[in-house]
């Protein structure tokens, strides 16, 4: 049985400015995601990623080319249609969560499904289960400032699959959490692919991710490229001792002369609080793993 | 969407009372403008009111009391008085005019009655006697109060001395005072002998008042003739015509206000929530229903700005009208109702100056960490 497709981008491109300020963020990018199927987008700072997850998911027009999601032409809606598609077809899922601060766990949740007319009721009951699942029962109640990092990203992707969409689109969902909860996290994402069937574009600089994902694109000054083996120079985390590739790490810090990468902010943040507690008896050199190069 | 837009407003209370008691403010100023024009209003119609005549009688081509004259020769009232369905005529000289009392100077109805008089005269009294001698004045409590006289005391009405005899109530307004004299000595301030201003007349048990003034006009030349609601709407017309453009004034300023507090509170959470209603947009939110919630953002603040300021004015008026007796001041329904579509301008008005920045939000800026 043919596996269905449920994403198709064909020949985007996207500038911005014009002239001699002309940026082309994303340029003739073609792919596409097959039902089921975890992408992961890597790429250097300002390659473009999230230009491009933005015009997949509706949330920017292409300067040309066309995107297909369930086969709907998104790229010629109207601007009064693209809402109610981003609501059925599209769940988002952001590096800074972006709960709504004052609603509750569960009204975070439902929020997308009170944008849809109709079935509020059986919303409700999928909100139940996705909380049970997520493990969020006990906050269901909760305000985000109250919760957790894991908590809500947790809570971001259960809205994310409120509707049932047949597309998911992270950025950086581990971005902005520990090791533990970042792992966490893309565990559940790797079962929402598996098992729901759902689609899933994940862009990350996070290199753990790599292991869950079905294929990997590297996107380099916003096109598509075959991912070089030197790209990757694997160090370690000085304060979680967590591997992260040194060329693509977002979170940095020096200390006496020399650059420190991190795999998470909250790491970042404990550094800069003590770094001589973490820099130890080594100073010289952040602890590189044993080899350097790309992994897969 | 409603849900989230209410409770994110009660995300910051502190901000939510301060924006509430703002506009409350400045529909609080216009109610009390309203209240203080409706009540002067009334004041100024207050003898007209009071008085217990069925019909008004007045020279041809008047038809009201408040800032007139009148002129009806003795014969005349006379000519009333034997008239068939006439119960009874009481005539007063009627002049409008400043009192001074030292170096104050008040606005004044004067009224010179016929002593005894049994219903031109003052209705309520709060000390000494109603009927004024020659020589004597009558003058409202409140005007004594504010002027620091008392019964003995003299007050100089033109160039007569007048000896104050006695002090009656609800007959003081801020733009005329109502002053009962005797008719021999108004006749000898206005130089004008044997002659009335107008004629209160009581009809009959078999005649109403507009047979009567049917009756009166055919047989009477050149007089004018009306019912006492007539004469009534008349000059409360005339009252409220000569405050209505201060007071539209006054309303607009107090809505350019409430506009403007709502407004800035609107605009202020829009720019607030900027990342929010992003994210919303990107979770599939359309404008439109943005605008709405938004829109419904302000009607709740300045519904609830207008409850408040009625709330506070209805239990300020009383206490003011006791504190600051020489102002008179009414809440009426039809005032509130008035605030509260004035409320839901504002509210509508306000929220439209925030739809250009809701439909410029980028939805694409939710992914901005």
């Amino acid at each position: 049985m043919k596996e269905k497709v449920v994403l198709q981008a064909e020949n985007l491109v996207k500038t911005f400015g014009s002239g001699h300020t002309e940026v082309r963020a994303v340029d003739d990018v073609s792919l596409s995601l097959k039902q089921g199927e975890l992408v992961l987008v890597m790429g250097p700072s300002g390659s473009g990623k999230t230009t491009m997850l933005s015009i997949l998911g509706g949330l920017l027009r292409p300067t040309s080319g066309q995107v297909f999601i369930d086969g709907t032409n998104i790229s010629a809606l109207s601007e009064s249609k693209l809402p109610m598609i981003r609501a059925r077809s599209v769940g988002f899922i952001f590096q800074a969560f972006n709960l709504l601060d004052a609603l509750t766990v569960e009204e975070n949740i439902l929020f997308p499904a009170r944008l849809i007319r109709g079935g509020q009721k059986e919303a409700a009951v999928r909100a139940a289960d996705l909380i049970e699942r997520l493990k969020l029962g006990p906050r269901r109640t909760a305000l985000p400032q109250t919760l957790s990092g894991g908590e809500k990203q947790r809570v971001a992707i259960a809205r994310a699959l409120i509707n049932a969409p047949p597309l998911i689109l992270a950025d950086e969902p581990t971005g902005n959490l520990d090791s533990t909860s970042g792992q966490e996290v893309m565990m559940i994402l790797h079962d929402i692919a598996r098992d729901e069937g759902r689609s899933i574009i994940l862009v990350t600089h996070d290199p753990r991710v790599e292991d869950v994902a079905d294929r990997i694109l590297w996107l380099e000054d916003g096109a598509l490229r075959d991912r070089k083996a030197e790209k990757h120079a694997w160090v370690r985390d000085p304060v979680c001792g967590m591997r992260v590739d040194e060329w693509t790490a977002q979170l940095s810090s020096t200390y006496e002369g020399q650059s420190y990468h991190f795999c998470a902010q909250r790491c970042l943040e404990r550094f800069e609080e003590e770094p001589t507690r973490y820099v130890k008896c080594s100073p010289g050199e952040q602890d590189r793993t044993a080899s350097s190069g790309a992994i897969n | 969407m409603l849900r989230w837009m209410i409770k994110s407003l009660f995300m910051e209370p502190l901000t939510l009372v301060v924006a509430i008691a703002s506009a409350a403010s400045a529909f609080l100023l216009i109610i009390l403008f309203e209240g203080i024009f409706a009540g002067e209003s009334e004041q100024i119609v207050a003898y007209v009111r009071n008085v217990k005549a069925d019909v008004w009688v007045m020279q041809r081509g008047v038809s009201n009391m408040h800032m007139a004259t009148s002129y009806i020769p003795d014969w005349k009232v006379r000519q009333v008085r034997e008239l068939p369905g006439v119960a009874g005529v009481e005539a007063i000289l009627y002049l409008n005019t400043v009192v001074e009392v030292g170096d104050q100077r008040w606005f004044s109805y004067v009224v010179g009655l016929e002593v005894p008089s049994n219903y031109a005269g003052p209705w309520a009294m709060a000390q000494g006697k109603a009927q004024p001698s020659v020589g004597e004045a009558v003058v409202p409590e409140v005007f004594a109060d504010m002027t620091r006289l008392g019964i003995g005391d003299t007050l100089r009405v033109t160039d007569r001395e007048l000896t104050i005899v006695g002090l009656s109530k609800e007959t003081f307004s801020m733009a005329n005072s109502v002053i009962f004299v005797n008719k021999i000595d108004l006749e000898d301030i206005m130089s004008s002998f044997d002659i009335a201003s107008f004629m209160l007349v009581k009809s009959g048990p078999d005649v109403s008042p507009t047979e009567l003034v049917g009756a009166i006009e055919d047989a009477v030349e050149k007089v004018h003739a009306l019912t006492a609601s007539q004469f009534l709407q008349n000059d409360r017309r005339l009252a409220m015509q000569m405050g209505t453009e201060t007071i539209a004034l006054m309303t607009t300023i107090g809505a350019a206000l409430a506009i403007l507090l709502v407004a800035f509170t609107i605009y202020s959470q829009v720019m607030r929530q900027r990342r929010e209603l992003s994210v919303a947009k990107a979770l599939g939110a359309t404008n439109r229903s943005l605008y709405i919630s938004v829109a419904l953002q302000a009607v709740g603040i300045t519904l609830a700005s207008v409850i408040v300021a009625s709330i506070t004015a209805a239990a300020l008026l009383p206490a003011l009208s006791n504190f600051i007796p020489a102002v008179t001041m009414i809440l009426t329904v039809a005032s509130v109702a008035k605030i509260a579509i004035l409320g839901l301008f504002v509210a509508i008005t306000a929220a439209l100056l925030s739809a250009r920045q809701i439909a410029r939000l980028d939805p694409a800026s939710a992914f901005q960490t």
